[in-house]
């Protein structure tokens, strides 16, 4: 989380520099790239090798301290980092009974399945070469894109992690796809300064993510995140072995609609999903697919709609 | 005037996140050590009344790395964390159960062997926090009897002072050490029997 909040903290600095118009949440695939695409390698970067409670950075402290001037508003930095070790630590002791239940699920190779049922099934992306990736910087994924043969590649960054309280889990897909043949760089040429992998040179990019709540099939969850944990662990991780692998199945199914111009809103109208409204694209016998107003889609199941 | 603060607050946070982000961006990979290194201070001692027993004896007879890319060991602060010898190092880690009087770490014949499986090794940062997990999966093969099977977790987490290679390196150990020190109670345990 610390890098997202980096990463957002300095994508926030440079956009308000440069005044730069932000770039959309959701770009659909050009349908003249689809006869340019030979071949389409697909990474899938997953920084993480378990499943993590999400901690939110405290801010009580800083806003505090900020009435004693700058020196006070840094005082009260540390003790918000002070605050936030102890969260810290009391997330990760109450999540190891649930990693320890989860040590031989492999979510890696579980979405990398489903990716290489779903991807080639779109005639035109001929896609190949699924691989996952540990390694998940810039720098990386750019080396990645320069070494590929393929004419475009597809980039599928995935993060699994609970809530603070460990009673939601949300799975979350950066997908974006850049050109790597000159008849797809004219469709959107790149720009000259900053890596080749800037959302802003793709000629496709989207977020998905799916929620679920802990004994999904209820609509009352606790904030109590010991039994949430308990909840999740019991029978082995059974709930959130259930949960990850549908996930893994679920996102690839959505990033393959979505390349293919994603399915329209059909006749079910529109619902809420943490209170943000999303139209329908789809349901299923556990939840639904929302296309929200950004273009980015979620799946929920049914006890968060 | 609350408006003001908040924007100090925010201020504050920035600057704070900006030093830290400077101090780690473009940073190289830390280079994980392929040899463990055990914390100061008597460790894997037996307890002073222990009566005397025969060593036991206690081979490695296979030690398999399961990892999709066992290069990598995570991230802290966004700076990447690798290994060229992961299993290097949980073997030197393995070795230290010499330190304990009643284990003697052998090449040939013994009366325990163990064979074990690196399943999880990384560092993940939260908030300000590292927190680094090291997971060994160890079938235990002893005389005549069925092997069996234990899955060992250590975990150590702290604060992530400057993303820095020695405190990444004393984590990484200082979680293997809680294996190390599970597992010989383990061993002892099991050559008792």
């Amino acid at each position: 989380m610390r890098i997202v909040s980096f990463a957002v903290l300095s994508a926030a600095g440079f956009l308000l520099t440069a005044c730069a118009t932000p770039l959309p949440a959701h770009e659909a695939l050009p349908p003249a790239a689809h006869d340019q695409i030979a071949s389409t390698e697909a990474v899938v970067p997953i920084r993480q090798n378990e499943i993590y409670v999400y901690v939110p950075p405290s801010t009580a402290g800083a806003t505090a301290g900020a009435g004693f001037g700058l020196i006070g508003a840094l005082v009260g930095v540390a003790i918000d980092a002070s605050v936030d070790s102890a969260r810290t630590s009391k997330a990760e002791a109450a999540v190891k009974p649930l990693r320890d239940a989860m040590v031989d699920f492999n979510f890696d190779t579980t979405f990398q399945g489903d990716l290489k049922t779903a991807l080639p099934a779109i005639a035109w992306l001929h896609a190949d070469n699924i691989h996952v990736v540990k390694e998940v910087t810039s720098d990386s994924a750019d080396l990645a894109l320069t070494n590929s043969k393929a004419s475009a590649v597809l980039f599928t960054t995935a993060d699994y992690h609970l809530s603070n309280d460990g009673d939601e889990l949300f799975v979350t897909l950066q997908a974006s796809l850049f050109a790597n043949n000159d008849a797809l760089r004219v469709l959107k040429p790149a720009k000259s300064r900053g890596p080749r992998v800037a959302l802003e040179n793709s000629l496709y990019h989207n977020t998905l993510t799916f929620k679920a709540r802990v004994s999904s099939w209820t609509p009352v969850s606790s904030s109590d995140r010991d039994a949430n944990m308990a909840t999740w662990s019991a029978a082995n991780g059974a709930e959130m072995h259930q949960q990850l692998a549908r996930a893994a199945k679920v996102l690839a199914q959505m990033l393959a609609d979505d390349l293919q111009g994603g399915a329209q809103p059909g006749s079910d109208g529109t619902r809420n999903v943490d209170g943000i409204p999303g139209d329908i694209s789809s349901s299923d016998d556990a939840g639904s697919v929302l296309r929200m107003k950004d273009g980015t889609l979620v799946y929920a199941t049914k006890s968060l709609l | 005037m609350r408006s003001g603060r908040r924007r100090l607050a925010r201020a504050a946070i920035a600057l704070a996140a900006i030093a830290l982000l400077s101090a780690c961006a473009n940073r190289p990979p830390v280079d994980l050590s392929a040899q463990f290194t055990p914390p100061s201070g008597h460790w894997l001692a037996p307890p002073p009344a222990t009566p005397a027993r025969p060593v036991c004896r206690v081979a490695l007879s296979g030690l398999h790395d399961q990892r999709v890319d066992p290069n990598a060991m995570g991230d802290i602060g966004g700076r990447m964390v690798h290994a060229a010898d992961a299993p290097g190092w949980v073997r030197s880690g393995l070795q230290s159960l010499s330190r304990d009087p009643r284990i003697a770490v052998v090449d040939g014949a013994a009366d325990l062997t163990l064979d074990v499986d690196i399943v999880k090794a990384y560092s993940l940062s939260i908030t300000m926090e590292k927190s680094i997990t090291v997971v060994l999966r160890v079938r235990f093969a002893h005389g005549g009897s069925a092997p069996d099977e234990q899955v060992f977790r250590g975990v150590d987490t702290a604060t992530n002072w400057v993303s820095g290679a020695d405190e990444t390196q004393i984590g990484f150990d200082d979680a293997l050490r809680q294996i190390i020190e599970a597992l010989d109670a383990q061993i002892v345990a099991r050559c008792a029997a």
